[in-house]
């Protein structure tokens, strides 16, 4: 069907793009004026629409819940200005959800740091003596490179 | 010797490093070489190369350690060390050509264990089988997640000392740690309370 000059079959092409607020202002008007005469083009026009608005909320959520939990991972590290540590406490007293994220972030740092203890705890290495012997066998070595070198101008 | 080595904070015995002190160096490399071999484990350098990498990076460090402007730097210096010559080995070995060995490849295994002390025999099973899931659950991380998880939580470096070891900023770092906590709590969730 032909309306605003534009086919249903264009409309396909075009919908994503003007969902996405992508098109030229011209082409903009074309696409609505096609869609408010065109019930089918209309009908698929607000499911897309619906989706699109439901995934980006959903985004939006995602984001705004990540960047809770940086703050929170920072505030279990002691890296956030006192300012920001206020705020958290504050929001940990009045969020059980919070201070679950909190718990948790805490019981894995613990686990890891443990584990980490503990794997290594009787470990014995001894390098220093070799690190410093080949350092000195190296610098000696360089010596006398430059001492036989040196001549040979 | 007007000081004491053992009690020494770690940014004296770097200054004294610096100036040639051989003795205060080799209380620096004896203090930092099993931080460079933990981190290399948990970064999944190979077995039978985690010595050698060992060795190779702490001699890069005794040897450049007159380099470094501000001992207070040192950790984040380490780090970028420990990184660089880590990821060159790992891009030299991608490049060159893999070597078919054709001998039996079970005699030349080179069985790697880090020596275990817990007493009780169940809660070794129980340590070891951890062990396991948190080393393959770092393994899966991104690498620059891996890096900053392993400098905050095994070696206790501040946001501030990584962003400095990774060339980034804080914000970035901030975002690295949390994300692989988020990632690690997911991995890890049957051993979290």
């Amino acid at each position: 069907m032909l309306k605003g000059n534009l086919t249903c079959e264009d409309i396909s092409r075009l919908i994503l793009p003007y969902i996405d607020d992508k098109l030229t202002e011209q082409k903009r008007n074309r696409v609505a004026l096609h869609l408010r005469n065109c019930p089918f083009c209309m009908e698929k026009y607000r499911i897309i629409k619906s989706l699109f608005d439901k995934i980006k909320q959903k985004n939006i959520q995602r984001a705004k819940k990540f960047q809770q939990y940086k703050l929170l991972s920072a505030y279990c590290d002691k890296e956030v200005t006192e300012n920001t540590k206020h705020n958290i406490e504050a929001s940990l007293a009045l969020s059980c959800e919070l201070t679950q994220r909190a718990i948790k972030i805490n019981s894995l740092r613990k686990l890891l740091n443990t584990t980490f203890e503990k794997q290594f705890e009787g470990l014995e290495l001894n390098l220093e003596k070799t690190i410093i012997q080949r350092l000195k066998e190296e610098k000696l070595s360089y010596k006398i490179k430059k001492f036989f070198n040196f001549p040979s101008r | 010797m007007k000081y004491d080595n053992k009690k020494s904070n770690l940014d004296e015995l770097i200054e004294l490093a610096q100036k040639g002190d051989l003795v205060a160096l080799e209380e620096v490399i004896k203090r930092q070489q099993k931080t460079v071999f933990a981190t290399l484990y948990y970064l999944n350098a190979k077995p039978d190369e985690i010595m050698d990498l060992t060795q190779e990076i702490l001699f890069k460090v005794a040897k450049n350690i007159k380099k470094l402007k501000n001992p207070r730097t040192f950790k984040s210096w380490l780090n970028q060390i420990i990184i660089n010559q880590f990821y060159d080995t790992l891009r030299k070995k991608q490049k060159s050509v893999k070597k078919v060995c054709l001998d039996n490849q079970e005699e030349n295994k080179v069985n790697f264990e880090i020596p275990d002390f817990a007493s009780n025999p169940y809660q070794k099973v129980l340590d070891k089988e951890l062990e396991h899931a948190i080393k393959n659950s770092i393994y899966k991380l991104p690498d620059p997640f891996k890096a900053a998880i392993i400098m905050r939580e095994l070696q206790g470096l501040s946001y501030e000392e990584i962003a400095q070891a990774t060339n980034s900023n804080i914000g970035t770092v901030k975002s690295r740690i949390a994300r692989a906590r988020l990632k690690l709590q997911e991995y890890l969730r049957p051993y979290i309370s």
